[in-house]
């Protein structure tokens, strides 16, 4: 009998990106996100960087699904939305649990916008980040408060990290 | 000149008030434009997204 683990097994029928709204519960190993990598290549350094740990990413979340778009396909994606053209490399993070609702403001996922970085350093700091915070929150129900609250440093605690961050070189200026 | 010297730290202590909830408030707008959430407006991403997944132009990463 072979000890490997049993595979990761991904739901074929894969909720839209558009509207979220897996029924069951999100407290499971199975697939909750897409991941997409858009970059045009703009920021170069930032952007051959972040490349060179889309396999290390993909070690860290074997259930979630990355796609990593062409340069041209980047570029199609961001005709869309014009006031995201400078953002990339951009990762965008559709949460297929996201609760169901219409509207503005209904949450669908979130996106981390590292071409706002100018050093590679200050982008790989943030990946990490992005990283950990998908590994440890992809239970929570309400991802969009934890956005806030972990990412965003909102609350308390949050203003007790920020003051500790010694992080001005981790902030683009 | 001894009331001087009573406002002079309520003052600065007053400045760096002022300037600390500045830097934070500085700070956390920069987090959030660097994480930010989406909803529905992005839908038109979504769907040239599902539709390069769809047509088979877009695939999964895989290891190698």
């Amino acid at each position: 009998m072979s000890d490997d683990p049993p595979p990761i097994e991904h739901p074929t029928d894969r909720p839209s990106l558009r509207s979220g709204g897996a029924t069951d519960s999100p407290q499971t190993e199975g697939k909750r996100f897409d991941i997409f990598l858009i970059d045009t290549g703009w920021n170069r350094a930032v952007s051959q960087a972040v490349r060179e740990q889309v396999a290390h990413i993909a070690r860290l979340h074997p259930s979630e699904s990355i796609y990593v778009l062409s340069y041209e396909q980047s570029a199609d994606l961001l005709k869309l939305d014009p006031a995201a053209i400078g953002y990339d490399p951009t990762i965008l993070v559709y949460d297929l649990y996201a609760r169901p609702g219409a509207g503005p403001g209904a949450y669908r996922g979130f996106r981390l916008n590292l071409g706002l970085m100018r050093q590679p350093e200050q982008a790989l700091a943030r990946l990490q980040e992005f990283a950990r915070f998908v590994a440890t929150k992809r239970d929570s129900e309400q991802l969009d408060r934890e956005v806030r609250r972990e990412l965003h440093r909102e609350g308390f605690d949050g203003l007790v990290r920020l003051l500790r961050e010694s992080s001005s070189e981790l902030l683009m200026e | 000149m001894n009331e001087e010297v009573q406002i002079l730290p309520l003052a600065m202590l007053a400045c760096t008030g002022l300037y600390l909830g500045y830097e934070i408030n500085r700070r956390r707008n920069k987090l959030r434009k660097v994480f930010n959430t989406f909803d529905k407006d992005e839908s038109k991403i979504a769907d040239a997204l599902e539709a390069l997944i769809h047509s088979g132009q877009l695939r999964p990463y895989v290891l190698e």
